[in-house]
C-alpha cells in the first residue's frame, strides 16, 4: 500500500514547474468546494426548517437548483472562449456571493411568502453562477498546465476537490451546527437552526476568498504555447444534438445512460433525501457532516490504492460490478429495522441506525469508485472518433431530466415515509415496515438494481460495434 | 459578439426548457403530494424557534391551527423536539414552553391525539421538554391517556431516560407505573439508558 501511496505522490513533482495560475485556479477549485459541498449537505433541511418549505417543496427545489445547474452548463460551456478566463470567474463567483449571501440572511429579515419568493429567485441565481464554475475551472486547469504536466494536474484538482469536500462536511457543516469536528467538542455549535444560516456565510466568505484569486489571474498566459492561437472547435450544445441525434451510436449511448439512471440517481440521495434521513432517525443534532465526509474519504483512498489495480480489467465489466455494489448497498436501508436489531452487537435503534447508515455509505462508495471513473471512458469508448468531445457534452442529457424529477420524487417518499417525528413512533411499534423509511428505500433500491440488471441484459448490444477499445490503465476520473 | 448572443440564447433556451421540465413534472406529480410537515406557517416558525412569528400568525389566525397529514396540531408539533444534547435540548425546551402557552392561550386542545393516538403530552415526554411537560399538565393535558400501541406518556419518559419528566408524571399516572417500570428496564439492558438515569427513574416509580 505504502509503494501505491509513494508512486502516487511522487508523480506531484512535475508540478513545481507549474506557475502561479495553475495554483490559483486549485485554490478557487477549493474555496468553492468547500462553499459548495457544506451549503448541499444542508439546502434540503435549510428550506424546511429555516424557509418553512414542505417535504415536497425543498425535494422540489433542490432538483430544481441542479436541474437550471446543468441547463446552465450547456448553454455557459464555451463562454471562456468568448469572455475569456478571468472575466468567466468574476461573473460565476459574483453571482455565488450575492446568491450565498442573500440565502444566509434572507430568513433574518424576512418571512413567509416573502422569504420563500426571494430563496427561489436566489438558488436560480446561484445556479447560474454554480454552472459558471466547472467548465471555466476545467478550461483553466487546461490553459495553464502544459503537456507533461496536464494529467498530473488534474489529479491534483481531483484530489483537492475530496478534500475539500471532506473538510467542508467534517468541518464546517458539523462545527457550525453542533460545535464537533470528527466527534470532539470544539465549541456549544450555532444548532440546527442559526447552523445552517452560518454555514451559508460561511460559503459567502469563501467566495469572496475565491473571487480574490480570480482576480489574481494572468488572462493570457499559456503553458503550452503551440495552444495560444489555437482556434476553438466548440460548438454550441443544441447544434451538437441536432448533428447526433439520428446517429446509432448515440442512440445506443442515450439507452446506456438512461439504463443507468436508477444507480446514478443514489448519488444525488447524498443530498436530496440523506440529510433529512440522518437528523430525522439520529436527532437533529446527528453529525451529518461527519456521515457525508465518510465517501469522499474512501474515494480518495481508493484513487490512490485501488484505482491502480481495478484499471487492469474491462470497462463494461467494472461498470456492471460497481454499478450492482452502489445498488446493493441500499439493500442495507431496506431491510426492516427489526431484522437489523436481531444482530447480536446491536441493542437499539440508534445503534441500528447508525450501522445500517455507515454500512451504506462504504459500500455505496466502494461501487462509486469502482464504475464512477469508467463511465467517462464508455462514452469515448462508444463515440465515433471525431464526435467524442460531442458525445461527452451531451452525455448530461438523461440527468437533465431525471434530476428534477428525482427532486419532486424524494420530496413525495420523505413526506410520507420519512418525515419530521417519525422516529418516536418508530420506537413504539407505531410504524409498520410499507409506512417505514424502510419501504422508502426498498422503493429506491428497486430502481437502482435494474440498471445493473437492464445492462447485463442488453451488454451485448451496447458493446457491439464499439468504435475503439478502451486504453488500459486509463483513469478518467 | 455574435457567439456572446447565440451562448445567452442557447440560456434562454435552455432555461425555458428547464423550467417547462419542472412544470411538466410539477403537474404530473401534483395527484401524489400530500401536506407537508411544515405547510402549516406556524409549524414553519415552530421549526425555527421563532415565538415573534409564531405570536404574529396567532394573531391573525382565527384559531391556534389545524391538524396536518399524521393528525398533529402545532401544539403537539411545539411539544416535540429530535434532540440529543442535553444542552441544546435545554435550550430548546425553553422556547418551546413559551409558544406552548401562546398556543394554549389561543385554545389548543391539549388533549387532541394524533392518527397513532399520541397527545401533545407524549410528544414532549418522548422528546424529553420537561419545562414544556409541565406547561402542559398545568393547562389540563392529561396524563392517562395510552396510544393505540398501549403507551403513556410515563412510559415514553421512561424509555428515553428522563427522569424529572417521570418524577412529575408518576404522580400524575399511578397506574402507568408498572408499564413505565418494565419500560425503563427495556431501556437499561438495551443501552439506551445508563446505571445512573434508571436508578434515578425507578426511585421516582417507586415512590
Amino acid at each position: 500500500m505504502f509503494a501505491f501511496v509513494t508512486r502516487y505522490f511522487s508523480e506531484f513533482r512535475i508540478l513545481k514547474s507549474a506557475s502561479r495560475d495553475f495554483w490559483l485556479t486549485n485554490g478557487i477549485q477549493f474555496f468553492d468546494g468547500l462553499a459548495y459541498f457544506s451549503m448541499i449537505t444542508v439546502l434540503s433541511l435549510y428550506l424546511t426548517t429555516n424557509c418553512g418549505f414542505s417535504d415536497v417543496d425543498s425535494g422540489k427545489w433542490v432538483g430544481i437548483y441542479t436541474l437550471y445547474i446543468t441547463a446552465f452548463v450547456f448553454a455557459v460551456g464555451s463562454i471562456c472562449d468568448v469572455i475569456g478566463i478571468k472575466r468567466s470567474l468574476v461573473i460565476g463567483i459574483s453571482l455565488l456571493i450575492l446568491s450565498r449571501l442573500g440565502l444566509g440572511v434572507a430568513p433574518l429579515f424576512l418571512r413567509d411568502d416573502p422569504l420563500q419568493l426571494t430563496v427561489k429567485g436566489l438558488i436560480i441565481v446561484m445556479s447560474l453562477g454554480t454552472a459558471f464554475m466547472s467548465p471555466v475551472i476545467m478550461t483553466a486547469l487546461r490553459r495553464y498546465t502544459s503537456k507533461e504536466t496536464r494529467a498530473t494536474g488534474f489529479n491534483v484538482y481531483y484530489l483537492l476537490m475530496n478534500i475539500g469536500a471532506v473538510i467542508a462536511n467534517a468541518l464546517i457543516v458539523d462545527l457550525m451546527r453542533t460545535g464537533k469536528a470528527f466527534g470532539l467538542v470544539v465549541f456549544k455549535g450555532f444548532g440546527n437552526v442559526t447552523g445552517n444560516l452560518v454555514i451559508l456565510d460561511i460559503g459567502f466568505g469563501a467566495a469572496i476568498c475565491a473571487l480574490v484569486c480570480s482576480l489574481l489571474l494572468r488572462e493570457h498566459n499559456w503553458a503550452e504555447p503551440s495552444e495560444r492561437n489555437a482556434v476553438s472547435t466548440a460548438k454550441r450544445p443544441l447544434h451538437l444534438f441536432l448533428e447526433v441525434w439520428r446517429e446509432k451510436p448515440f442512440q445506443k449511448l442515450v439507452l446506456f445512460l438512461v439504463l443507468t439512471l436508477g444507480v446514478r440517481l443514489v448519488f444525488t440521495h447524498q443530498f436530496l433525501v440523506m440529510p433529512k434521513y440522518y437528523t430525522r432517525m439520529l436527532g437533529s443534532d446527528f453529525e451529518l457532516g461527519f456521515a457525508n465526509s465518510i465517501n469522499p474519504i474512501i474515494i480518495v483512498i481508493g484513487l490512490i490504492v485501488l484505482i491502480p489495480v481495478i484499471n487492469r480489467f474491462a470497462t463494461i465489466k467494472l461498470i456492471i460490478l460497481g454499478m450492482a455494489v452502489s445498488a446493493f448497498s441500499l439493500v442495507f436501508l431496506a431491510v426492516p429495522i427489526d431484522w437489523v436489531l436481531r444482530l447480536p452487537f446491536l441493542h437499539n435503534h440508534e445503534q441500528a441506525y447508525y450501522f445500517i447508515i455507515v454500512t451504506q455509505i462504504v459500500v455505496f462508495a466502494v461501487g462509486e469508485l469502482i464504475f464512477s471513473p469508467r463511465f467517462t471512458e464508455y462514452i469515448a469508448s462508444v463515440a465515433p472518433p471525431d464526435k467524442v468531445s460531442s458525445y461527452m457534452a451531451l452525455s448530461a442529457l438523461p440527468m437533465f431530466i431525471a434530476k428534477p424529477i428525482n427532486g419532486f420524487i424524494s420530496g413525495i417518499l420523505i413526506s410520507r415515509y420519512c418525515y419530521d417525528g417519525i422516529r418516536p413512533k418508530i420506537e413504539t411499534g407505531n410504524v409498520g415496515y410499507v409506512h417505514s423509511p424502510e419501504f422508502m428505500w426498498m422503493i429506491y433500491l428497486s430502481l437502482a438494481v435494474l440498471s445493473p440488471i437492464a445492462v447485463i441484459a442488453l451488454k451485448g448490444y451496447l458493446t457491439r460495434g464499439d468504435s475503439q477499445p478502451p486504453a488500459p490503465g486509463t483513469n478518467a476520473s | 459578439m455574435t457567439r456572446l448572443r447565440d451562448i445567452i440564447s442557447d440560456g434562454i433556451i435552455l432555461f425555458a426548457v428547464s423550467t417547462a421540465v419542472v412544470v411538466v413534472a410539477d403537474l404530473g406529480f401534483s395527484y401524489l403530494k400530500e401536506s407537508g410537515k411544515t405547510d402549516s406557517p406556524m409549524v414553519a416558525s415552530i421549526d425555527k424557534n421563532d415565538l415573534e412569528g409564531l405570536r404574529e400568525k396567532l394573531a391573525k389566525a382565527p384559531n391556534a391551527g389545524a391538524p396536518d397529514a399524521q393528525g398533529r396540531t402545532p401544539l403537539a408539533w411545539a411539544a416535540y423536539a429530535n434532540i440529543e444534547t442535553a444542552a441544546t435540548l435545554a435550550e430548546t425546551d425553553g422556547k418551546r414552553a413559551a409558544m406552548i402557552t401562546a398556543l394554549l392561550d389561543k385554545g389548543a386542545d391539549p388533549n387532541a391525539l394524533d392518527n397513532d393516538g399520541w397527545s401533545p403530552l407524549m410528544w414532549a415526554a418522548w422528546s424529553g421538554l420537561t419545562k414544556s411537560a409541565d406547561i402542559l399538565i398545568q393547562r389540563g393535558a392529561r396524563c392517562d391517556i395510552r396510544d393505540s400501541k398501549g403507551h403513556s406518556a410515563l412510559a415514553l419518559a421512561a424509555a428515553r431516560g428522563f427522569p424529572e419528566i417521570v418524577a412529575e408524571l408518576s404522580t400524575q399516572d399511578p397506574a402507568g407505573r408498572k408499564s413505565a417500570m418494565d419500560a425503563a428496564n427495556a431501556a437499561l439492558s438495551n443501552g439506551v439508558i445508563d446505571e445512573k438515569t434508571a436508578a434515578e427513574i425507578f426511585r421516582s416509580l417507586e415512590k
